[in-house]
């Protein structure tokens, strides 16, 4: 191990600990239980040493005597309305990046001491009131999460993790003594060998072995027993291993069998986005688009894209929408994999424009575009753009997510004339004509003269394409009043539309 | 939270609003949003009022129905709102408005009047739009009388408590839940091309008919 002595004055290493993880991620996991944590007793069995073991239990399971370490038949035996789960590893390991990039934006230099816990290098803060405050803030980020946090703040990384057993939100390391008090000795990371040599010379505490004298300690137990003094009486430092993990924004899951109905993906989906909007928060982002990626048992991958239309990392809000894209993705085959990755930007840039118009409500509105989308077709809906070209009828549907709807609070301009509605496709007609204008129409039997006329306007284009147009234009009034744009074209005389 | 258009803890909110802030509540509170068009906001009983349901009828094709529908697109921009046009002939030329309303408009463009109906009721309970209009005109009067009452008081009743200006464009009468139905009747010669769009607008002709009461007092603004 790479050491050094302590050669600066005050408390600069920060630890923060969440306490009873598998429980905390249990609770976070499945949210039902969040209301019963104060009442039923709950436990945690860990399954990963080849039998059940109580990883962790609520205070309940605590009161009745369940501890951690029991076999289920010994936890049931001592509380018998006991309720007994499983880990989350994966919510374990959510839970534990939340607290890792959100320390990041504390400090540059926080190390994952294991996890659930992360230690911090807080010299950068001049002032201890400062470095406290850090502490405090990380502390209310993860009670915004709905985690409870526990901080230390010592002269040494050691003495800043002990810290935090201490049961208090955060406590300050000023008193070696009276910290040492009461630490139990195991805390210091002895072997088992050790700990029962310590047992048999009475030893019990962290402050017993400190008064132990040095060269005893250095002739009983060698050169790893006075490094355990010296950490212990915080002479030793050891130095922090930085984490370089980047924020991802991204959950996978593949399933062992194909998933066919909605619920079971909806379920999942919530837990993906339940671990996504912690690492959101911790690294201070917010979600401006969205990928679902549906791996079908059939191979072929079927992915939505979305754009939020505005940057959110409300849980809350990502489910809803995220269960809308779901619901509005047709697949024909079970599904096998799910993904969703976030496309991010910094939460706090974000500023309203006064010039421009925006919704009331943009995620209600993307609710309902997304079930519109479902029944009318996405090219069928949008904020209609108006093509940079002479074709007729060129336009395009902006995706109202990104654009549609936001506008821009232009003056209006004068136009003349009466606006005018198409028939999509234009319909074939029969047109008389005399001397190339017009004079009778007839469109499914009906004939009608016509009463006064307007053109032509013609006008071609395109025409370095493979879909070159020309047509004609004219604007007739028929008998009974109605106006008309009508054109020719290669293929005939159609009625485009009617004025009014 | 929303509070339902015309209701009484609408009233009460406004009331306490007014109190304290004086008259500059009035423009949330339901005061009438002009057309532009003197005829028509002596018609409208002073303009388009939030919450309400109008039905226009095109007794004849070209008689001015597509001139209201860009008036309404001015009001939406002008009123820094958006508006929704569920397009049940798929008709609306983006070409043939001013440009400048277009990124005011939400189209919904549909073939049937059935999906019509279904895409407005969805948009009805979207509180984004200060216009909900629906274009069911093209589609034979005897499909439109077979649309259920219930349906077209379902949409009356969200646009009320969205506060939604609904505009229902038909051929022929067929919007039981209206409150106001506007009959456009008379068309507009060939010269009307070369005119003025706002003079245009100013001499639309449309007869109307009062069907509910309710919001349509036509009495001072405040009146909600």
């Amino acid at each position: 191990m790479r050491v050094k002595t302590t050669g600066e004055d005050g408390v600069i290493y920060g630890s923060v600990h969440l306490p009873e993880l598998p429980l905390q991620a249990l609770l976070r996991h499945r949210r039902e239980l969040r209301g019963a944590e104060g009442k039923g007793a709950l436990a945690v069995l860990d399954e990963s040493g080849g039998h059940s073991v109580v990883a962790a239990m609520n205070r309940a399971a605590h009161a009745a005597g369940v501890r951690k370490g029991m076999r289920p038949p010994q936890a049931l035996a001592r509380c018998r309305g006991l309720r007994l789960f499983p880990r989350a590893p994966e919510t374990e390991a959510a839970v534990s990046r939340f607290l890792l990039l959100a320390a990041r934006r504390l400090c540059p230099l926080v190390e994952a001491t294991e996890p659930g816990r992360v230690t911090l290098d807080l010299r950068g803060l001049r002032e201890q009131g400062e470095r406290i405050a850090a502490l405090e803030s990380l502390c209310q980020r993860g009670a915004e999460a709905g985690l409870t946090l526990r901080a230390g703040l010592a002269r040494t990384p050691d003495h800043a993790v002990w810290a935090t057993l201490k049961g208090r939100p955060l406590h300050v390391v000023e008193d070696l003594d009276a910290f040492l008090a009461g630490l139990p000795l195991r805390v210091a990371g002895w072997t088992p060998r050790q700990m029962e040599v310590l047992a048999g010379w009475g030893i019990h505490s962290l402050e017993a072995f400190r008064k132990l004298p040095r060269g005893a300690v250095a002739r009983r137990m060698g050169r790893e027993g006075v490094e355990i003094l010296e950490r212990i009486e915080g002479s030793r430092c050891r130095l922090l291993r930085p984490a370089r993990e980047p924020p991802r924004f991204e959950r996978r899951e593949t399933f062992e069998t194909g998933i066919e109905s909605r619920e079971a993906l909806l379920f999942v989906l919530r837990r993906q986005v339940d671990e996504l909007v912690l690492e959101l928060a911790a690294a201070d982002r917010a979600a401006e688009g969205v990928d679902v990626r549906l791996t079908q048992e059939s191979g072929r991958p079927c992915v939505r894209p979305l754009t939020l239309p505005e940057p959110s990392a409300r849980e809350e809000t990502l489910a809803r929408i995220l269960a809308g894209v779901l619901e509005g993705m047709r697949t024909d085959s079970p599904i096998r994999g799910l993904e969703v990755r976030l496309r991010t930007c910094d939460a706090r840039l974000r500023q309203g424009d006064l010039f421009s118009v925006t919704m009331r409500d943009p995620v209600l509105f993307t609710r309902t575009v997304d079930r519109l989308a479902a029944f009318v077709g996405e090219g069928m809906l949008g904020s209609p753009r108006v093509s940079d070209t002479w074709r007729p009828d060129a336009f395009r549907l902006a995706p109202v997510k990104e654009e549609g709807i936001r506008a821009a609070a232009e003056p209006p301009r004068a136009r003349r004339g009466l606006p005018w509605s198409r028939f999509r496709p234009a319909r074939k007609i029969l047109v008389w004509c005399a001397e190339g204008a017009p004079v009778a129409v007839e469109q499914g039997g009906v004939s009608s003269s016509v009463r006064a006329r307007r053109g032509p306007w013609t006008s071609s284009g395109d025409w370095w394409t493979e879909t070159p147009w020309e047509r004609e234009e004219w604007d007739i009034e028929l008998e009974d009043g109605t106006l008309c744009r009508i054109h020719r074209e290669t293929g005939g005389w159609f009625m485009e539309g009617i004025y009014g | 939270m929303v509070i339902p258009f015309g209701s009484e803890r609408r009233k009460e909110v406004f009331a306490r609003l007014r109190q304290r802030f004086g008259t500059d509540v009035s423009r949330l509170e339901g005061e009438a949003l002009r057309t532009g068009a003197g005829t028509l906001d002596a018609i409208l009983r002073g303009g388009w009022r939030r919450g309400g349901c109008y039905e226009v009828v095109e007794g004849c094709s070209g008689a001015g129905g597509t001139l209201l529908l860009e008036m309404c697109l001015e009001v939406a921009r002008r009123e820094r709102g958006f508006a929704a046009l569920v397009d049940g002939r798929d008709g609306f030329a983006p070409d043939a408005v001013d440009e400048g309303l277009l990124p005011h408009l939400f189209w919904v463009r549909c073939r049937e009047v059935g999906v019509a109906l279904r895409a407005a009721e969805l948009l009805a309970r979207d509180g984004n739009f200060l216009f909900h209009i629906v274009d069911l005109r093209g589609h034979a009067a005897s499909g439109l009388r077979r649309v259920p009452a219930a349906t077209w008081y379902g949409l009356q009743r969200a646009a009320k408590h969205s506060g939604q200006i609904l505009v229902v464009f038909s051929g022929a009468a067929c919007v039981a839940s209206t409150t106001l139905r506007l009959v456009l009747e008379e068309r507009f010669g060939i010269e009307a091309l070369e005119e003025e769009r706002a003079r245009l607008a100013a001499a639309l002709r449309a007869g109307s008919e009062l069907r509910r009461a309710s919001g349509f007092a036509g009495g001072p603004p405040h009146a909600g």
